[in-house]
């Protein structure tokens, strides 16, 4: 009986201390965010001439924006892989995905979520602290002023102002939408059970997303062409906040 | 033979072994050993100039040309020597004063026979942050800026294979660029011209102005500059920070993100963009999105450097306020999308008196050191 009485306490410390010890970790991969820039089912080239959903011949010229904290999404929680990255088309070839790449954990995902802009410790940075090669730095041409940080996005280019004109798009009706202040940092979050995937040890993958300029326009805000094109952000408050809610839903899992 | 015949034969000859025997002379010339010479390649790191601390990290690099001594010394010579024009009376600082912040106060330089050029002279300063050079950015690198006034009719008019031959057989500057890149005579070639031209041009640093000194606790604005300050960067104000850097991060008060160096500030507007009478950046790209386009300024040193624009079509710093102010052109072809917010009501709309402010600050940027300083100066006097 005695060693019944020490059995159990015996028993009861293995399986405590076997409950303690780790999972076995996973290992990691090599994973790749690429953003796809498009205007409907057409993929975005800056200087080029498009219709957009409603009929207005556009021209865009710029397209940048933060991403920060970028998060895969699983049943269990989330991991950060990312914690800042300004993507840009000037900085890849014309039909080029912006992309950043990673080493992340393997395992099962559900999404990605990421923020579009800068935290407000980031952007309370001062830029002439980074190299030129950081995105924080002063080359970026993305910082704005000591009390107000950064642009967050900066999108730009020309545009009809009248439906189904013949080209080639004006070249003085600009557009303008350069967002930022820490009140308009905004999250995007992509993917649910059903377009869970796997990223398998020692593996690539790449995680595809498309960014659609339709839907900067014509999201849950209605960017009319006649409600003005330009915002700096604190010229016009109400637009940047309009631009922004459409802006960080405009990205979509790319079709398979 | 007739006497006469045998007579031209020897004259000939003999004429023919005179001048072979001086092209030989030259060939030795060019071949001088420059160890016998007591030429030494040695060259030391420049250290007279240092980027200002409330200046950003510089964004042009010189491409396998680091700043020497005997480099920068070199380049302060040729930048100043008119025999690298076609009739040797025009060097580079001719139409690139000091005491303009190395620009011309004419509107538009005159070359050697006569003629005018087709745009302002761009003032030569924190050169190091810029990623493309002239008023239409075709040239890539300094190295680039330098050779092309050279050859330009319009400009100094002359080759480089002259110049090329006019150096080697000058008393000084085989020696002289020996001993800045270890090149030999016979060896020399426009690029060690343009590398020390390169070299000199980097050493242009204006970093002391009132401005500057305010920064660093030296000076203080008057409360009309520091208005004027406000204004600058107030985006509700004269909103001048979103293409000259905004005064806090980005000192050098021009931009330097290097695809937004060159805008339509909304000067003309013809109908179309072919009808720009300059086509500027679009006539290096040759693409009419571009057409209308200039590298945007260093607002810098603005005491100096008057006339203003690349056309120079303002003589004061009044009327390029009320440009932007009131008078730009919203149907000009290709106007910035980046920074041209207020184009729609012709400008940012400034009273008089924020006019006056904002010019009172623009002036707290010109150094007055700079133009005088003694390192940039005509070595030749």
């Amino acid at each position: 009986m005695i060693y019944l009485r020490l059995l159990i306490p015996a028993l009861i410390l293995v399986v405590m201390v076997s409950s303690c010890e780790k999972d076995p970790e996973l290992g990691t991969s090599t994973f790749t965010l690429a953003v796809h820039p498009v205007i409907g089912t057409e993929g975005l080239i800056l200087n080029q001439e498009y219709i957009d959903q409603e009929g207005y011949r556009i021209k865009p010229v710029t397209l940048r924006f933060y991403i920060a904290h970028v998060m895969l999404t699983s049943a269990t929680g989330e991991v950060e892989i990312k914690d800042l990255d300004l993507l840009d088309m000037e900085n890849v070839a014309a039909g080029e995905p912006l992309t950043f790449t990673v080493e992340a954990p393997a395992g099962d995902y559900t999404g990605i979520s990421f923020w579009v802009g800068l935290d407000s410790t980031q952007n309370a940075s001062d830029p002439a602290t980074f190299n030129n090669d950081h995105p924080l730095s002063l080359a970026t041409g993305t910082f704005w002023t000591w009390n107000t940080g950064y642009r967050f996005v900066m999108f730009e280019g020309y545009f009809d102002t009248i439906q189904n004109t013949p080209g080639p798009v004006s070249s003085t009706r600009f557009f303008n939408y350069h967002t930022g202040t820490n009140p308009l940092y905004a999250k995007a979050e992509l993917g649910n059970a059903s377009t869970a995937f796997t990223i398998a040890e020692g593996a690539d993958y790449t995680y595809n997303l498309d960014l659609d300029v339709n839907k900067m326009f014509y999201g849950p805000q209605n960017i009319a062409r006649s409600q003005g094109a330009v915002t700096h952000t604190t010229s016009n408050y109400e637009l940047a906040d309009k631009f922004t809610q459409n802006f960080v839903r405009a990205f979509t899992l790319s079709a398979p | 033979m007739k006497a006469t015949t045998l007579y031209t034969i020897i004259l000939l000859a003999v004429l023919a072994s005179t001048f072979a025997g001086c092209k030989k002379e030259e060939e030795e010339e060019d071949k001088k050993d420059p160890n016998e010479l007591g030429w030494v390649y040695n060259p030391t790191p420049y250290t007279g100039a240092a980027i200002p601390r409330n200046f950003p990290q510089p964004t042009y690099v010189a491409n396998n040309n680091p700043l020497t001594n005997e480099g920068v010394q070199l380049g302060r010579m040729l930048f100043y020597d008119p025999i690298l024009s076609g009739d040797s009376t025009l060097a580079c600082a001719g139409c690139h004063k000091q005491e303009n912040a190395f620009v011309d106060s004419r509107t538009f330089s005159i070359g050697i026979d006569g003629l005018p050029g087709k745009r302002h002279s761009m003032p030569l300063f924190n050169l190091m942050y810029s990623s493309r050079f002239f008023w239409d950015g075709r040239a890539a690198n300094l190295a680039e800026l330098a050779l092309m006034p050279v050859e330009d009719p319009l400009e100094m008019h002359e080759s480089w294979p002259n110049n090329i031959a006019k150096l080697q057989a000058h008393p000084n500057y085989p020696k002289l660029f020996y001993e800045a890149f270890g090149v030999e005579p016979a060896d020399l070639t426009k690029e060690h011209a343009a590398k020390a031209l390169e070299q000199f041009m980097l050493i242009l640093i204006s970093g002391n102005s009132k401005f500057d000194k305010a920064v660093r606790g030296t000076a203080e604005l008057t409360e009309a500059e520091e208005r004027g300050f406000i204004l600058f960067n107030d985006n509700l104000g004269a909103d001048c920070f979103h293409c000259h850097g905004d005064g806090s991060a980005n000192q050098v008060f021009q931009e330097i993100n290097a695809v937004r160096q060159f805008r339509n500030n909304g000067l003309d507007d013809p109908a179309t963009p072919q009808g720009f009478d300059d086509y500027g950046f679009g006539e290096f790209t040759g693409n009419v999105s571009d057409y209308g386009k200039f590298k945007v300024p260093s607002l810098r040193n603005l005491r100096f450097t008057a006339p203003y624009m690349h056309d120079g079509r303002f003589a004061t710093l009044e009327e390029v306020v009320d440009h932007y102010s009131t008078g730009v052109k919203p149907n000009s072809p290709n106007i910035d999308a980046g920074g041209m917010e207020f184009a729609y009501q012709g400008g940012v709309q400034l009273t008089q008196q924020e006019k006056a402010d904002l010019i009172a600050f623009l002036l707290t940027l010109s150094d007055e050191e700079f133009v005088t300083d003694p390192r940039f100066s005509n070595p030749f006097e």
